[in-house]
């Protein structure tokens, strides 16, 4: 990988943008879909304010000030494919993550075992850390 | 129908290269680095989104329907490039005519792999969606228009690629309805993992 475009420097701010750009749009779902386990904020209006500012900032850093020149050959679709989804999949993980950490102490009382099969739909009660760990803890079985 | 062809061609490329900021605006809509990801973040977007389970299955199923749609016009693109002679790009045919306000690829030209790929998301979505396949079509014809504006592509080439498509959302709509109790299997399983 030489030159700018195709470059690992490249391919790392790429991966950022996606990165960034998908946490701010699951903050934006969690508002919209009130996801309380997922989301960062307790209030809707914040979660909305920021996932359309971080995804407007990550929009115009990549593409106003990392250099990128669109008039040279960027990334073949395979390759940005798979940084793409490995992208998609580390800002799930990272929100999973956060959200786990953040709302902790959601109260998991006896109205969050209605959602337990309703996958997403659980997350609107309890953090994906809850949710998973109560799977586990039974078994694997619900 | 080539002559109608390159006469269209011309009408949408003489407009580029006159004002700096709309070729800017255009390069980077139509670039593979700003609504190709728009439109998969979008696409993670209704993966989650949903009023209620059935809702949100629905949009599950229109998300992979989309994919799987980007992914066969790909390979039907692919397929297309290896049995059709090499048809030129414009700034190849027209060297000293076109106005290129973009990096000039190498594959052939016929059919768009771009407008294929974008409209299999659009189209993969409508299926299940009509309205957010309207939506994900605004994007897909940015793209579409932008590729002839910036001399790298011939309005038939557009049509080619909208057309595999469109093909290849009709392949993967059926294979979904005859596999559709492996697919309610994955979601169920994606489910237990809060994942679907």
């Amino acid at each position: 990988m030489d030159g700018y475009v195709g470059s690992w420097s490249f391919v790392a701010e790429y991966c950022i943008y996606v990165f960034i750009a998908v946490i701010g749009m699951m903050q934006i779902i969690a508002a919209r879909w009130e996801l309380r386990g997922i989301t960062f904020f307790r209030s809707k209006k914040w979660g909305y304010a920021f996932g359309a500012v971080i995804i407007a900032s990550v929009f115009t850093w990549f593409f106003g000030f990392t250099g990128l020149n669109l008039k040279e050959p960027t990334f073949d679709t395979p390759p940005q494919l798979l940084w793409l989804a490995v992208s998609v999949a580390l800002a799930l993980l990272v929100t999973f993550v956060i959200s786990s950490i953040v709302n902790r102490r959601l109260n998991t009382d006896a109205d969050s075992d209605k959602a337990q099969d309703d996958g997403i739909e659980a997350l609107k009660l309890k953090t994906y850390w809850q949710s998973i760990s109560r799977f586990f803890n039974k078994g694997g079985s619900r | 129908m080539t002559h109608a062809d390159q006469t269209v061609f011309f009408w949408i490329n003489d407009m580029a290269g006159h004002v700096s900021w709309i070729d800017d605006i255009i390069r980077t809509l139509s670039c593979d680095l700003f609504l190709p990801v728009v439109m998969i973040i979008a696409l993670t977007a209704v993966w989650f989104s949903g009023r209620n389970i059935e809702d949100r299955t629905r949009n599950q199923y229109g998300v992979i329907c989309s994919l799987a749609s980007m992914g066969i016009a790909n390979l039907l693109v692919f397929i297309c490039n290896a049995i059709l002679p090499d048809q030129l790009r414009p700034f190849e045919a027209f060297p000293d005519r076109v106005n290129l306000i973009f990096y000039p690829p190498t594959d052939p030209s016929f059919p768009s792999n771009a407008a294929a790929a974008s409209f299999g998301l659009a189209a993969g979505i409508w299926v299940y969606n009509h309205k957010l396949g309207y939506i994900l079509s605004i994007p897909a014809l940015i793209i579409s228009f932008g590729r002839v504006y910036m001399g790298v592509h011939y309005p038939l080439d557009i049509l080619g690629g909208f057309a595999l498509a469109i093909l290849a959302t009709g392949i993967v709509a059926v294979a979904m309805k005859l596999g559709k109790p492996g697919i309610e299997w994955i979601l169920r399983m994606m489910r237990r993992f809060y994942l679907a």
